[in-house]
Formats: C-alpha cells, sequence, structure tokens
C-alpha cells in the first residue's frame, strides 16, 4: 500500500514568517505493519484560547516518520481520556489501538509552562511512561515534544529516539536575480531552521562536532574553498584551513580532539587529520590519486574515505596508529561518500550504478545494499540511532533532502518551499 | 576314555583282532609263554587301556582247558626253578600294577561320577517315552544274554581254575594277587563296557527324544501362534477404535491449540528489531470465555530480545477474546504454545 | 591587445575588491560574531550596496548569524572578492577568437588537442606580456559526490596549467582554483547542460 501523506502543510504557513527555509517532509510511504497509537489532545490550561503547540501532532508527526507507527485520526478517538481511571480499554481494543498518550500543558504565571505526559499500553493496561517539565519556555515546547517521541519511540521499540536532534544543510535561492546559500541549522522534523551563515558564494559539507555546539564546514566566501569552524551561537567563527589548493571535507573525531580533512596542498587532494589544540596537521594519504571525504570509525582508531587510485573512486579505510590501509568497497565501478553508522557496523555510500544511489555495506557480513531509488543522490549521514539515512537528491530538477529508514522501505522527502536544499548533516544526540 | 573308544572305533576293532591273534597263537605255542604273555598282554591293555576282559578270560580258560594238564607234570620241576625268578618279577609287576590300579581308580571314579550324572538324566528321560522303555528293554536283554554267556564261560573258567588249584595250590597261590588285580580290573571295564553301551544307546535315545520333543513343541508353538494371532487381531481391532477415539479428541485438542496460536500471531505488530528465529513459550491463562488471566513468556531461545517478549506479550492480549474450543469439554483453562510469528 | 587589456582591467578590480574585506592570506580570520537582528541585517545590507558602489562591481557577501537569534547586540560583517562567474561571461562578449574554457569529457582530465589551441593562443599573449597572472578556475559536472568534484576540479585545472607550461608560462604565473560542481554555467539536469559544466575557465588574475 502506497501512500502520499503530506504532513505538516498547515504548520508551514503558520510560521512562515521566520521559517521560510523550514522544511517540508513528505512521506512516501507508510507501513502496514505500523502500530497504531491514539494522541489525544493536551489538556490546557491557560491564558490564551489554544496552547502554543499542540505537543500531540508534534509527536504524531514524529512518530509517523519513523514509518513504524501510524497515529489514530483525531476526530475518529472515541474518548479523550485525561487520567488512566478514565479509560475504558475495551472501547480502545475494539478499535484496534495498542497505546494512548495523553497529557497536559500548563502555563504559569511566570510565563513558563509545565508539561506533563502519560503513555498507556491499552494491552496490558498499565502506564508505561508518566513524565513532567516545568519551568519550560514557549521556544522550547517543540523541543519538549520531540523529547516525548524519545520515549515513546524507545518504549515501543528498545532502540533511543532521535526526534530530538537537529540536522544542518545548506539552502541556495535566488534573491534579487542572484543566488544566495545558507548554511541551516534545524530540528529533525525540519522545524525551527535558523541560519547560521548566509553567503554569495557555495557553502558545502557542514560537520557536526560531537558536543553538537559546533560546525566546520567549507565556505568559498573569498573565491575558493577554505575549512570554517563557527559556534552554533555564531558567537565565534574561524578559518581554519585556506591552505593553496583545496580545502575541504571537513569531519569532527568521535572525541571531538580532532578534525580530517582535504587538502591539496601538498599536490593532488590528500587526507590529513588537524589536532584541533595544537592545528597541526598530519597526512594521512600519499598519493597521486583524490583522496578525500574521510569520515571517522566510532571508535576513533580509523578513518574511512574515498580514493580514486585505482582509476574510479572506492572507499578505503585507513588505521591511524599503524597508517595500515585496506579497500572496502569491491561492489560497482564508482563508490564515493563514506558515511559511518554509529555502532560502526555499517557504511554508506554513494554508490554509482544506473545513476548515483545511496548503498549500505554491511562491515560484519560484507552485504551489499542499494537502498534508494530517488536521483542524484548524495551526502549520506546516519542519525545518531542509526536507524536513518538522511541524503540529498534531485526531484523535479530542484535539489531536496530525503531520508530511508536502514531496515524497511520508508522514505521521506524534505524540500523548501523554494530554492534547493542539500549537503546534509544529522547532529548528534541532545542532552536527554 | 569312552569318548577316545568311541572316537576310535576302527583302531578299537583293530586292537581286538589283533589279540585274538596272538592269542590264539599262543595257544598254539608253549604254556609257560602263555603265562607270561598273558601278563605281558595284561600290561599292554593297562597302558593302553584297551583291552577287551571277557576275551581274555575265555583265552585263559581255553588254554588251560587244552595244555596245561598235558605239559603240567612234565616240567613241573623247572617251573619250581623258575617260580622264584617268577615270584619277584611279579612282585615288581604288581607294585607297578598297584600304581597304575591307583591311578586308573582315580580315573574311574571321575568317570562313574560323570556316568553317575548322564545315566541319572538319561534315566529321567527314559520315563518320559514309553518307546524308550522298549527299546532299552532290548537292549538290555542283549546285554543279559551277553552277561550271561559270560558269566557261562566264567563259570567253566572257574571250574578249571579249582581243578587247577587243586593240582597246583601253591602256583595259583602265588598268581592270586595278580588275579584279584585283574579281575578287579576286568569287573570295572566289563562295568564300563556296559556303561559304554549304555550311554550309546542313551545317546541315541536322547537324540530322537529330543527330536520328538522338538517336533512336539513345534507343533505346541504352532497352535499357541495361531492362538496368540487370534489374539492379537482382536486386541488390535480394539486398540484402532480407541485410537480412532483418542485422535478424532486429540486432533481436536490439537486443532484449538493452534487457532489459538494462529490467532496470536495474527496479532503479532513490533516496531521493534527482533530476529526471524526469535521463539518463546507463551503460557496463557484464560477464561473460558477467552479472556486473558495472565500471560507469561519463557523458554525463549537466544533470538528473542527483550522487545520481542514484550511485543508476544502485547500479540495475546490483542488476540483476546482468544478463539473458544470446538467442544465445551476440549477448553483448557492454561495453554501453552511455542510462538514463532 | 585588446583582450589583455581587458584582462588587466578585471585584475585591478578585483584586486581592489579583494583588499576590502577578505581576510589577508596565510592568516587565520578569527571572528566573533554576534547574532543577527533585523536592523542589523539592514546595515549590513546598506553596507553592502555602498561596498558594491565603491567597487563598481560585483562583490560577495558573507552574513554570520547564530541559532540563538533572539537578541538585539547583533552586528555582521561584510566580505567581498571577485564573483569569477560573473566575469568568466564578460570575456566572450568582446568578440574573442577563442573562448577563455576548456572543456572536458564525463570524469576526465585530458586537454585535448582543440583545447590546447585555446591555451596556445592565451599562453602566447602571457609570454607577451611577462607582468600579467592568470587564473584557471576548474568546475565539474552535477554527478558525483561534490567533494569529490572539488578534487576533481582542481585536477583539471592543473592539467590545463600543466598545458599553459608547456607553452612557456612559469609556474608562479598560473593560480588553480577549483569550485568543483558548486558554480554551473547551466543550471539544466541534462548532457548538454553537464558537457557545458565541465570546464576549466582562463580568467585574468
Amino acid at each position: 500500500m502506497k501512500k502520499i501523506i503530506h504532513t505538516i502543510v498547515g504548520f508551514v504557513f503558520i510560521w512562515s514568517t521566520s521559517a521560510y527555509a523550514d522544511l517540508t517532509i513528505q512521506i512516501d510511504q507508510s507501513s502496514d505493519n505500523a502500530v497504531p497509537i491514539a494522541l489525544v489532545p493536551f489538556e490546557w490550561e491557560g491564558k490564551q484560547l489554544y496552547p502554543p503547540q499542540s505537543m500531540a501532532s508534534i509527536v504524531g508527526n514524529d512518530l509517523l516518520r519513523s514509518g513504524k507507527f501510524k497515529a489514530v485520526d483525531e476526530s475518529k478517538l472515541p474518548s479523550r481520556p485525561k487520567t488512566l481511571d478514565d479509560i475504558d480499554f475495551h472501547q480502545w481494543k475494539q478499535l484496534g489501538v495498542d497505546n494512548l498518550l495523553m497529557g497536559r500543558v500548563v502555563e504559569d504565571p511566570n510565563g513558563t509552562y509545565q508539561i506533563e505526559m502519560r503513555f498507556i499500553d491499552l494491552l496490558r493496561k498499565e502506564q508505561v511512561i508518566g513524565k513532567r517539565w516545568t519551568g519550560i519556555s514557549k521556544s522550547l515546547l517543540r523541543q519538549v515534544a520531540h523529547k516525548m517521541s524519545d520515549l515513546i519511540y524507545e518504549e515501543l521499540t528498545g532502540i533511543r529516539g532521535a526526534f530530538n536532534t537537529r540536522m544542518a544543510y545548506v539552502t541556495v535561492n535566488a534573491v534579487k536575480g542572484k543566488k544566495q546559500y545558507s548554511l541551516e541549522v534545524a530540528d529533525s522534523d525540519g522545524y525551527n531552521s535558523q541560519p547560521i551563515l548566509r553567503s554569495s558564494l557555495p557553502i558545502m559539507s557542514p560537520s557536526w562536532s560531537p558536543d553538537g555546539q559546533h560546525l566546520a564546514y567549507v565556505s568559498f566566501e573569498n573565491g575558493r574553498s577554505q575549512v570554517v569552524l563557527q559556534s552554533l551561537d555564531g558567537k565565534s567563527r574561524q578559518i581554519i584551513a585556506k591552505f593553496k589548493g583545496i580545502n575541504g571535507a571537513p569531519a569532527w573525531s568521535p572525541d571531538g580532539k580532532k578534525l580530517a580533512l582535504t587538502l591539496s596542498k601538498d599536490g593532488s587532494a590528500d587526507v590529513y587529520v588537524m589536532d584541533m589544540k595544537t592545528r597541526k596537521l598530519r597526512r594521512m594519504t600519499r598519493n597521486w590519486a583524490i583522496e578525500t571525504e574521510a569520515v571517522w570509525a566510532p571508535n576513533g582508531h580509523s578513518l574511512f574515505f574515498n580514493s580514486d587510485r585505482r582509476g574510479q573512486p572506492q572507499i578505503f579505510q585507513v588505521f591511524l596508529d599503524t597508517g595500515e590501509m585496506r579497500r572496502i568497497s569491491y561492489v560497482g565501478r564508482y563508490n564515493a561518500n563514506p558515511a559511518v553508522s554509529p555502532d560502526g557496523r555499517y557504511v554508506a555510500m554513494v554508490h554509482a550504478n544506473n545513476g548515483f544511489h545511496i548503498a549500505i555495506l554491511d562491515l560484519y557480513n560484507e552485504e551489499f545494499n542499494v537502498l534508494t531509488k530517488t536521483y542524484l543522490d548524495e551526502s549520506p549521514t546516519f542519525s545518531p540511532n542509526g536507524e536513518m539515512i538522511l541524503y540529498a537528491m534531485n526531484q523535479g530538477g530542484q535539489g531536496k533532502l530525503a531520508v530511508v529508514s536502514v531496515n524497511s522501505n520508508v522514505t521521506q522527502i524534505l524540500s523548501v518551499q523554494e530554492g534547493e536544499v542539500r549537503s546534509p548533516s544529522w547532529g548528534p544526540y541532545l542532552p536527554r | 576314555m569312552f569318548a577316545f573308544i568311541t572316537r576310535h572305533p576302527v583302531s578299537m576293532a583293530l586292537a581286538i583282532a589283533l589279540h585274538i591273534l596272538i592269542a590264539i597263537g599262543l595257544v598254539y605255542s608253549s604254556f609257560q609263554e602263555e603265562d607270561i604273555l598273558k601278563i605281558k598282554l595284561n600290561g599292554e591293555a593297562s597302558e593302553s587301556e584297551k583291552m577287551p576282559i571277557k576275551q581274555m578270560q575265555s583265552m585263559k580258560t581255553f588254554a588251560v582247558d587244552s595244555s596245561l594238564v598235558k605239559q603240567q607234570l612234565a616240567k613241573i620241576k623247572q617251573e619250581e626253578a623258575d617260580k622264584l625268578e617268577a615270584q619277584k618279577k611279579l612282585k615288581r609287576q604288581s607294585e607297578a600294577e598297584k600304581r597304575r590300579l591307583a591311578e586308573l581308580k582315580q580315573e574311574q571314579r571321575e568317570e562313574q561320577k560323570k556316568a553317575e550324572a548322564e545315566r541319572r538324566k538319561t534315566l529321567a528321560e527314559q520315563r518320559k517315552a514309553k518307546e524308550a522303555k522298549r527299546l532299552a528293554e532290548i537292549e538290555r536283554q542283549k546285554v543279559l544274554a551277553e552277561q550271561k554267556r559270560a558269566q557261562a564261560a566264567k563259570r567253566s573258567a572257574e571250574q578249571a581254575k579249582k581243578e587247577a588249584l587243586l593240582a597246583e595250590k601253591k602256583r595259583q597261590e602265588a598268581k592270586k594277587l595278580v588275579a584279584e588285580a585283574q579281575q578287579k580290573r576286568q569287573q570295572e571295564e566289563a562295568k564300563k563296557k556296559a556303561l559304554e553301551e549304555q550311554i550309546k544307546q542313551h545317546n541315541a535315545e536322547k537324540k530322537r527324544l529330543e527330536a520328538e520333543a522338538l517336533q512336539a513343541k513345534l507343533r505346541q508353538e504352532q497352535l499357541q501362534q495361531e492362538s496368540a494371532l487370534q489374539r492379537q487381531l482382536e486386541e488390535e481391532e480394539a486398540r484402532k477404535r480407541q485410537a480412532a477415539k483418542q485422535k478424532e479428541m486429540l486432533s481436536l485438542r490439537e486443532t484449538y491449540i493452534s487457532s489459538i496460536a494462529a490467532s496470536v500471531k495474527d496479532n503479532w505488530r513490533t516496531a521493534a528489531k527482533v530476529s526471524d528465529k526469535a521463539e518463546c513459550v507463551l503460557s496463557i491463562t484464560q477464561t473460558p470465555k477467552g479472556m486473558i488471566s495472565s500471560v507469561n513468556v519463557e523458554k525463549c531461545n537466544k533470538f528473542a530480545n527483550e522487545q520481542f517478549k514484550k511485543d508476544a506479550e502485547k500479540a495475546v492480549y490483542r488476540a483476546e477474546p482468544l478463539p473458544e474450543p470446538p467442544i465445551k469439554e476440549l477448553f483448557e483453562r492454561h495453554i501453552k504454545f511455542i510462538f514463532n510469528p | 591587445m585588446n583582450k589583455l587589456k581587458l584582462l588587466v582591467v578585471l585584475g585591478v578590480v578585483s584586486s581592489l575588491a579583494a583588499c576590502t574585506g577578505a581576510p589577508k592570506k596565510g592568516e587565520e580570520a578569527d571572528m566573533n560574531v554576534e547574532p543577527v537582528s533585523q536592523e542589523e541585517v539592514d546595515y549590513a545590507e546598506k553596507a553592502r550596496l555602498e561596498l558594491e558602489k565603491a567597487n563598481s562591481g560585483e562583490v560577495n557577501e558573507v552574513e554570520v548569524l547564530g541559532t540563538g537569534a533572539t537578541g538585539s547586540d547583533v552586528s555582521s560583517e561584510e566580505l567581498a572578492s571577485q564573483d569569477l562567474n560573473a566575469r568568466s561571461q564578460e570575456v566572450p562578449s568582446m568578440g574573442q577568437t577563442f573562448e577563455p574554457v576548456i572543456y572536458f569529457g564525463y570524469d576526465q582530465y585530458i586537454v585535448d588537442d582543440s583545447s590546447m589551441e585555446i591555451v596556445k593562443h592565451y599562453a602566447t599573449i602571457l609570454v607577451d606580456n611577462p607582468s600579467e597572472k592568470i587564473q584557471l578556475v576548474g568546475h565539474t559536472d552535477e554527478r558525483g559526490t561534490p567533494e569529490y568534484n572539488l578534487a576533481l576540479g582542481e585536477r583539471r585545472a592543473k592539467a590545463v596549467a600543466e598545458a599553459f607550461m608547456l607553452y612557456g608560462v612559469s609556474k608562479d604565473r598560473i593560480e588553480v582554483i577549483s569550485l568543483g560542481e558548486e558554480l554551473p554555467l547551466m543550471e539544466e539536469h541534462n548532457e548538454e547542460a553537464w558537457a557545458k559544466n565541465r570546464r576549466v575557465e582562463i580568467k585574468a588574475q
């Protein structure tokens, strides 16, 4: 069963004032096996008629995007219980609903909010999650909702949710007939997008620091490629690599102490590792070939990178301790732009075979699978729980982002209202 | 020893024939030589243990009858001189003979024991069959006739001996030890021979009886088998009827349990990452209306993670009410089955 | 000589532009930038327009912002340098016999014979004018990964640089730059557009 579900469109209009770069998410496919969940609109106690955010809707859209759950249509809810005692289990049973979310949002006199959630297992007839947040500012309400989604996801799947995370991406717009590039940071559902850099010349390859507070990226603001380090709050910005030749492909080490990058200052493009404290460079590859797009193994002991030393781009691995090198990808003639899953088991890459697609290599059993069917797919990046891959693609001549589930066929497409979006990078877990 | 004899009938016959020839030869030769030879022959016999006693006795009798009287007086003096010599010899010989006899006695005692055991066995068998008795009677008469003949011969020999003893008491006295020993041995041998014959007959009889018994047994067995077969067929028939009944119930029960398992399987849904190979035993307690009182997830294999167990339990609740049994009697409050979605 | 004059003029403009705000080569630019407010953005826009006017040419603008953009104490900085794309389009408009662009096959960086003619033409001008310097800007089509294409663009520009050196232009007069797939000449997604986009542009420095 294929369904095109346009979600959140309404919100896009509401938010259109400050958020023209917000992403609209379109879910391509929903799984038949999705577990139904009842999301009862939260009780509201406040001065206004309506709460500033609909918590239940935010959670519903989060869970829907996972492809594993489906929300019961609000109009079809048989009742709106407020406590466990209100629940007529038989009623929900007939509806075939397994779980129910209910809660309250209370506006305190000081202008902050109290949020309470209860997640009920209707089959076992018990509350499985109960949580309250207090002193929450208006701007953090969405984040609280994403935290709820994470809790529910973990309860139902055993895997930590990655809804309360952010992503960085680059948008390209024509402003007064001139291109404008913008490096944006948004919530995982595409909301709260905020630019951290705007430029009339290209920006590419953002990479998150492990603490989620900085981005390294490539900017052409001076007419050539440079690697820039910037804090998310915009208070600190440094150009850390502007050597002769190209300066590109920054990748933060898992401990945040090093940065891998590509420089061609000594000849052809090679992978280097920069010590972030001393800024000293260590050359990891020496080859006439192009060696670039390095990413770190989660243990920080090795790098996966792209090298065309065999004539065509293929993925190699180099160990920092020994300098030992080995080839990783063998399927097909073109494999580039590796991304390593957080558990270190999978390497996603851009695989060319009848077009460019995202493929995934299981390092445990060498299984190789092409995951995507879209056009000009590139720049894969894993969600911090390893369940999803975010990547860039092209649809109808427009650059868009897409999210594919590693284990199922669920694909969502993220697009901006105008212009293009590219170079995605999924940020780390935020503190719980 | 009997075994030896029976095993070598040809050599036995040859030995007997040879001895007869020698005896005849001796009869035509001198009386003195006969005596010495007789001892020698006895010695040989004791060595080879093949000497037939009856023939020896009749031979001796014959010798006394024909020549002893004729030549005795003429040669009496010579014999007197020889007497001492012979006495010495006899003494030596008798000593050797004693040892031999002791050995023989030992052997014979053993043989007797064995024979006795055999006899008891065969006698018991004899009583079992008339036919055997009759045949044994015939045989016994034969043996008796022979014994009579032997006794007659013995009597005449004794007669001759008495005359000879009267004539030369001294020589007989000297010979007494030898004769006694000889007699004893001869008696033993006769007994042995008789026993041998008996054993032969008993063996043959035994074989025949055994064959008959086997025949009877086979007949008996056949009969038993036939009746057993009959019984078996009847039992099987009954069993089949019982099994069919049970099977019907069993298959109904199976159908009932598997309908519950299928209903749970139909309600399996998971958002978690679980292995295809995961399986657990689900232990469910239900009310007669199929409402769930409790669910226990137990005995899971290594592929079943915590999330699988959780979702298996939920599948049971989702399946509530569980399907009812086809017959009320089949309802089971506690149900267990392997769940492998 | 007409063409060369044009190149010189453009060179002057670009060096002027480079002086206005771009961090100087060889030093790391540490900039502490506050989050943006609307007033500041307006100010930035004004400053940008002024700079544009002063340079009478194209200006690149860079706005540094932050995610915590709620405060009012915000400043921004304008950065300007040459717009390579715009100038490269001016050159053929002067009736250039040889378009200062070398094209390449897919995933290729071989300078073919007809391209060597173009190189020879500009190399001759450079040899005649020893004070002039050039930039070789490499580009790729959109296919393939952006970072790999950045390196591939450089490889193409270096191949053209080798060709210039063959015709007697010394290495220190050539600057090699790559823009990868970032600034295509044609925005379409077809073979024709891709063929136009796989190029090295020869520019005055």
